[in-house]
């Protein structure tokens, strides 16, 4: 399914349409238009500044605004069993999702009974406890959900499957209820040109500039180190998911509360790039100049594996929670997890506190890597004690505030070797994020 | 901007309040004799478990034992639609209202009808095959039938 995009001005109208619908709507807790269309939808806008390391968003150490939300969602019942729903986002993140709205999910649920159903279109993935509703402010105490594992720079395309699924309920009697849902599809990366993927290949292009050098000494007959070779572009980029499946599988223990569950995904990504630098050979060398160099990139990976396994426990107000995830794809590997406990004291007041460890380059190995090119230990993981409070000013209007102490960088704004042996970033730092949101 | 983040002072404090207040519990209803469950006359089931009342009201269970569908409907708020989510489904008010959100905006349900009169939403039960809500016992229910509690 190709999204929808509109620019500029289209995005500003579109986002006063919503807020509009959203003041006209604030008394209708339901969203029913009638008895078979609901209509929902939020607007946030949010602020994040960190003390050092620019995380998530470019020079985020000069605090930044550029943090927008808008959602519209449809959802009528046809016929019996039928359900048919669609939900338009717009979303500024830093350099992701400018002046697009595009459609976040969009699906026909045919539930034939209780313990199957099925779904078809782009479906939200059920990837660990929260990501299905990863954007849905109103959810939770915390802005961001801890990064080790629901990571805000790959939001743009493990939010949704583009396939078919099943799922289903069972009950287990005296032992709880299963849920279930499994799927196979792909997985839409709605612009590679921005976000996670650029910054992951633009980083490594800049990293293969002395094997270029060495590449092209080697062409000319110079000797090792001759040739300066500069990274200049990275040109007809594509990435795309072949097909994936996968699958979630909730237990609600008869412990009323708690749930206990596991998801996983394998499958396959394509990546089809040229990359292009200008490479200088010294006067007084075989083939003196300038020549341009381009490798063409044109493969395809596997995906081993991601999966998580979980635990949520809720009584009353009071939440906790604990996720582990592993991914495993050809040659690397990435671990975390995180602990959460939240509690809300009053219809005005709820807290939240995470730790959250993040160790996406797979562990001690990597980290003896990075001593031996000359940086720190702590380039390796990305520790994150966050304390969020939630503000819930009245049934359509909440403001949060959350303050994230941070060890590492593991998780930071791509930078070069060179950038970072120059001026390594600081292992100590903080983000403070503040959101607020009108749903209806 | 600089933030000097007093580590044990923040950490300390919030564990400290989180401790307190979690230590009060939060309200809670035994399921009671003000309230009556009630269903479309045409039900031919005369009595449902308190389990079935949630996966019903939860989205979970959509068929009766014949295959028809299940209609679930609700007061839209008030005490008595605060004492039915927490005495008869047995969580917090805040907590269905969260669970429904989130399966509005993925896409995975709708939340159950609601009606602002109990006088109104008996007679949706009334009109409507397959229809369960629940009323304050004092109600006239005339038309639909009453729900025994297994």
């Amino acid at each position: 399914m190709e999204s929808c995009r509109f620019r500029g001005f289209r995005w500003l109208v579109q986002v006063g349409i919503v807020m509009l619908l959203a003041a006209f709507s604030l008394p209708a807790v339901a969203g029913n238009l009638d008895d078979d269309l609901f209509v929902n939808g939020f607007v946030s806008q949010g602020y994040l500044n960190t003390s050092s390391n620019d995380y998530l968003v470019s020079r985020s150490t000069n605090g930044t605004a550029d943090f927008t939300e808008a959602a519209i969602t449809l959802t009528a019942r046809p016929v019996d069993r039928l359900r048919v729903g669609i939900q338009f986002l717009g979303r500024n993140f830093g350099e992701t999702g400018n002046d697009q709205v595009l459609i976040d999910w969009a699906f026909g649920d045919y539930r034939w009974k209780d313990q199957l159903g099925f779904r078809a279109g782009k479906v939200r993935l059920p990837f660990g406890l929260y990501n299905e509703g990863r954007d849905v402010d109103m959810l939770r105490t915390s802005i961001f959900l801890p990064q080790s594992i629901y990571n805000d720079k790959q939001r743009d395309f493990n939010l949704a499957y583009e396939g078919a699924g099943a799922y289903g309920n069972f009950d287990l009697q005296g032992a709880g209820e299963l849920d279930y849902h499994v799927y196979v599809g792909t997985l839409n990366v709605p612009d590679s040109s921005t976000g996670f993927w650029t910054d992951l290949f633009e980083g490594s292009s800049r990293d293969l500039e002395p094997s270029v050098g060495l590449a092209v000494d080697d062409e000319y007959g110079n000797s090792p180190g001759t040739a300066e070779a500069g990274f200049r572009s990275l040109d007809d980029w594509e990435v795309t998911f072949p097909w994936i499946f996968g699958g979630a599988v909730n237990w609600s223990t008869p412990l009323e509360g708690l749930r206990i569950g596991s998801t996983a995904i394998q499958g396959r990504y394509h990546i089809k790039a040229v990359l292009r630098y200008d490479v200088n050979i010294p006067d007084g060398n075989n083939g003196a100049g300038y020549h341009p160099y381009e490798i063409a990139i044109d493969q395809t990976h596997k995906i081993n594996h991601l999966a998580t396994f979980s635990a949520e426990y809720i009584r009353d107000d009071l939440t906790l929670a604990a996720e582990y995830y592993h991914d495993q794809f050809e040659d690397s590997q990435t671990r975390g997890w995180y602990v959460l406990a939240g509690n809300r004291f009053s219809r005005l007041l709820s807290l939240a506190c995470y730790y959250s460890d993040a160790d996406p380059l797979g562990g001690d190995v990597e980290i003896r890597n990075f001593e031996l090119v000359g940086l720190p230990d702590y380039y390796g993981w990305q520790r994150d004690l966050t304390i969020s409070s939630r503000f819930d000013l009245t049934d359509f209007w909440l403001f949060k505030l959350e303050y994230h102490f941070i060890d590492g960088v593991a998780l930071t704004q791509p930078r070069t070797l060179e950038e970072n042996l120059a001026d390594p970033m600081k292992r100590h730092w903080g983000m403070l994020a503040a959101k607020t949101t009108f749903h209806f | 901007m600089n933030h000097r983040p007093d580590r044990n002072r923040w950490w300390q404090g919030f564990v400290l309040l989180f401790v307190m207040a979690s230590m009060f519990p939060g309200p809670g209803f035994a399921a009671g004799d003000d309230l009556v469950i009630i269903a479309n006359s045409g039900l031919y089931e005369d009595a449902i478990g308190q389990k079935d009342l949630q996966r019903i009201f939860l989205g979970k269970k959509t068929r009766w034992d014949d295959k028809s569908s299940i209609v679930p409907v609700m007061l839209k708020s008030g005490p008595l639609h605060d004492r039915f989510i927490e005495g008869y489904l047995e969580r917090s008010v805040q907590r269905f209202v969260t669970y429904w959100r989130q399966m509005v905006f993925t896409g995975k349900g709708v939340p159950p009808r609601n009606f602002v009169s109990e006088t109104a939403l008996v007679d949706f039960v009334a009109a409507t095959p397959g229809s369960v809500g629940f009323v304050s016992a004092a109600t006239n229910v005339s038309g639909v039938k009453i729900l025994a509690l297994d």
